[in-house]
C-alpha cells in the first residue's frame, strides 16, 4: 500500500545504499532516535554514528550510519551519510582493530588536533558499529568461529 | 635511396613505441570504467547535498552566513584566494594537463587583473595536485603551496575527507577569501572539459548550474514554505550540511578529473597507436621498394656483366 508507506534513501559517497518503500525509519540523531513514518512534519537532523532502522512488512532491516544529516519530507526520507552498513556485514573483530588504532592515535601526544578531531569520529564510529554487531549478530550468529 | 638496413630500424623502433601506447591504453580504459562508475556512484550524493543546500538557502534559513556570503574588502585591502588545481602526475594524456593549466593562469590573471581596476590586491595561493602541474606552475612563477602534496590517482572519500577539512581551516581561519577548484568535468562519454568552480563562500545561484535539472533528487520545493523543524538546531544541522557539502564537492571534482585523466590519456593513445599503425603501412611500403630496387639492380648488374662477358 504505496499510501501508507514512506519512501526511504540512503546515499552514501560510494553508492545509493538503500532506495526502497518502507513503514517506517529510525534514524540516530544527535538528541537520541527518531521514528519517521508517512506523512512526518517536514524535518532536517543532524546525524550520529548510530543505528538506522528500516521496517517494512514486519521484517526489520538494521544498518549502521556514520555523520550526515537526514531530510524528511511528507513521503520521503533521504539520508545523506559519510559510510553505511548493514548490521549482518560488519567484520567485528576488523572493528575492534579500527577502534583500538584510533584509540592509540587519539591518545598519541604527538598527532595534531586535526588528526585528533579524526581520530575521535573514529572511536565513535567504530564503538556505533561494534555495538551494532554485537546486539544483532550474537542472535543470529551465535555459533561462529570466533 | 634509403638503405634497407635504415628503414627496418625504423619499423623496429616504431614498432617499440607502438607496444608502449598500446599498453597505455589498455589500462588507461580499465582504470577510466572503474573511474567513470565510481564517478556515477557519487553524483547522487553530491547532487543532494547541493539540493539541500540550494533549498535551505532559499527558505532563508541560513543564520550561520559566513559560508554564504563575500567578505567585505575596502579599497588598498587584500583578497586572499586559494585555488585548488587538480593535474595529474604522469603526462601522454594529450592536451589534459595544459589545458587545466592554462585555464587556471588564466583565471588567476583575470581576477587580479579585475581587483586592481577596483583597488584592491590580491594573493593567489596554488594547492596543485599532480606532478605535472605542480612543476609548470612553479616554473611560471606562481605562489604553489609546496606542503600540499596529494596523491591523484584512485580517489577515495577518507583522503577527501582530509582536503576538506584543510579547506574548511584555511576559510574560517580567515587565510583564505574564497576558496576554487580548477579541475577537468566529463561533459559526454568523449569530450570533458575544464571548469573553475567556486567551493567557499557558498554560491547557491552557481550551485543550480553544477547540477542536471532533470535529475531525479530534484526535491526542490518539497518542504519549502513550511515550518521545517530541526534536531538538535538549525545552526547543528547547518555544521553537519557543511561538512558534507565540502565533502562531497571535493570527492566529487577528485573523481571527476581523475575520469577526465583517464579518459584523455586513452584517447591519446588510441590516436597515437593508430598513428603508429599508419606510418608502419608506409615504411613497410617503403622497405618492400627498396628491397625490391636493391634486386632489380643486382639483375641488370649480373645481364650487363654476362653481356660484357660474351661479347669478348
Amino acid at each position: 500500500m504505496a499510501d501508507h508507506m514512506i519512501h526511504a534513501e540512503i546515499v552514501t559517497p560510494y553508492e545509493v545504499f538503500y532506495d526502497d518503500m518502507v513503514d517506517m525509519v529510525i534514524i540516530s540523531s544527535k538528541e537520541g532516535e527518531i521514528g519517521i513514518q508517512p506523512g512526518h512534519t517536514p524535518m532536517m537532523a543532524a546525524l550520529t554514528p548510530g543505528e538506522i532502522r528500516l521496517k517494512k512488512n514486519g521484517e526489520t532491516k538494521i544498518a549502521v550510519g556514520t555523520n550526515g544529516y537526514a531530510e524528511v519530507g511528507r513521503d520521503l526520507v533521504i539520508i545523506v551519510v559519510n559510510a553505511a552498513e548493514w548490521a549482518d556485514d560488519i567484520d567485528l573483530r576488523r572493528a575492534e582493530q579500527a577502534l583500538g588504532r584510533a584509540e592509540a592515535r587519539y591518545y598519541d601526544p604527538d598527532v595534531d588536533p586535526q588528526e585528533k578531531n579524526h581520530a575521535r569520529h573514529g572511536i565513535e564510529r567504530a564503538k556505533a558499529r561494534i555495538k551494532t554487531a554485537r546486539k544483532y549478530q550474537d542472535r543470529s550468529y551465535s555459533g561462529s568461529s570466533f | 635511396m634509403e638503405q634497407i638496413s635504415d628503414i627496418r630500424k625504423r619499423i623496429k623502433s616504431v614498432q617499440d613505441i607502438k607496444q608502449t601506447t598500446r599498453a597505455t591504453q589498455l589500462i588507461s580504459a580499465v582504470k577510466m570504467r572503474r573511474a567513470r562508475s565510481q564517478l556515477e556512484k557519487t553524483r547522487p550524493f553530491f547532487v543532494i547535498c547541493v539540493d539541500t543546500m540550494i533549498e535551505l538557502y532559499d527558505n532563508g534559513v541560513v543564520q550561520d552566513s559566513r559560508f554564504f556570503q563575500l567578505r567585505q574588502k575596502k579599497k588598498g585591502e587584500t583578497w586572499k584566494i586559494g585555488y585548488f588545481v587538480l593535474t595529474g602526475d604522469q603526462g601522454l594524456a594529450g592536451a589534459y594537463n595544459s589545458n587545466v593549466i592554462a585555464t587556471a593562469e588564466k583565471h588567476i590573471h583575470g581576477k587580479t587583473v579585475d581587483n586592481i581596476r577596483k583597488g584592491l590586491n590580491t594573493t593567489a595561493q596554488l594547492y596543485v595536485a599532480g606532478k605535472i602541474g605542480k612543476e609548470r606552475l612553479i616554473r611560471d612563477g606562481f605562489d604553489v603551496v609546496e606542503d600540499f602534496r596529494y596523491p591523484i590517482s584512485e580517489p577515495t572519500y577518507y583522503r577527501a575527507r582530509d582536503i576538506s577539512d584543510y579547506i574548511y581551516h584555511l576559510y574560517v581561519s580567515g587565510e583564505l577569501d574564497l576558496v576554487y577548484f580548477i579541475y577537468t568535468k566529463i561533459e559526454s562519454a568523449v569530450s570533458m572539459e575544464p571548469v573553475v568552480a567556486r567551493v567557499l563562500p557558498v554560491d547557491p545561484y552557481s550551485l543550480r548550474k553544477t547540477i542536471p535539472e532533470d535529475n531525479p533528487y530534484n526535491q526542490y520545493g518539497l518542504i519549502a514554505g513550511s515550518d521545517i523543524e530541526y534536531y538538535p538546531s538549525a545552526d547543528e544541522v547547518m555544521h553537519y550540511l557543511i561538512n558534507t557539502y565540502l565533502n562531497g564537492m571535493v570527492y566529487g571534482a577528485l573523481a571527476e578529473a581523475y575520469a577526465s585523466e583517464q579518459t584523455a590519456r586513452m584517447t591519446a593513445m588510441d590516436n597515437a597507436t593508430e598513428s603508429a599503425n599508419e606510418m608502419l603501412d608506409k615504411l613497410r611500403l617503403k622497405s618492400n621498394q627498396a628491397r625490391q630496387g636493391k634486386i632489380t639492380n643486382e639483375i641488370s648488374e649480373i645481364i650487363s656483366g654476362a653481356e660484357s662477358l660474351s661479347k669478348q
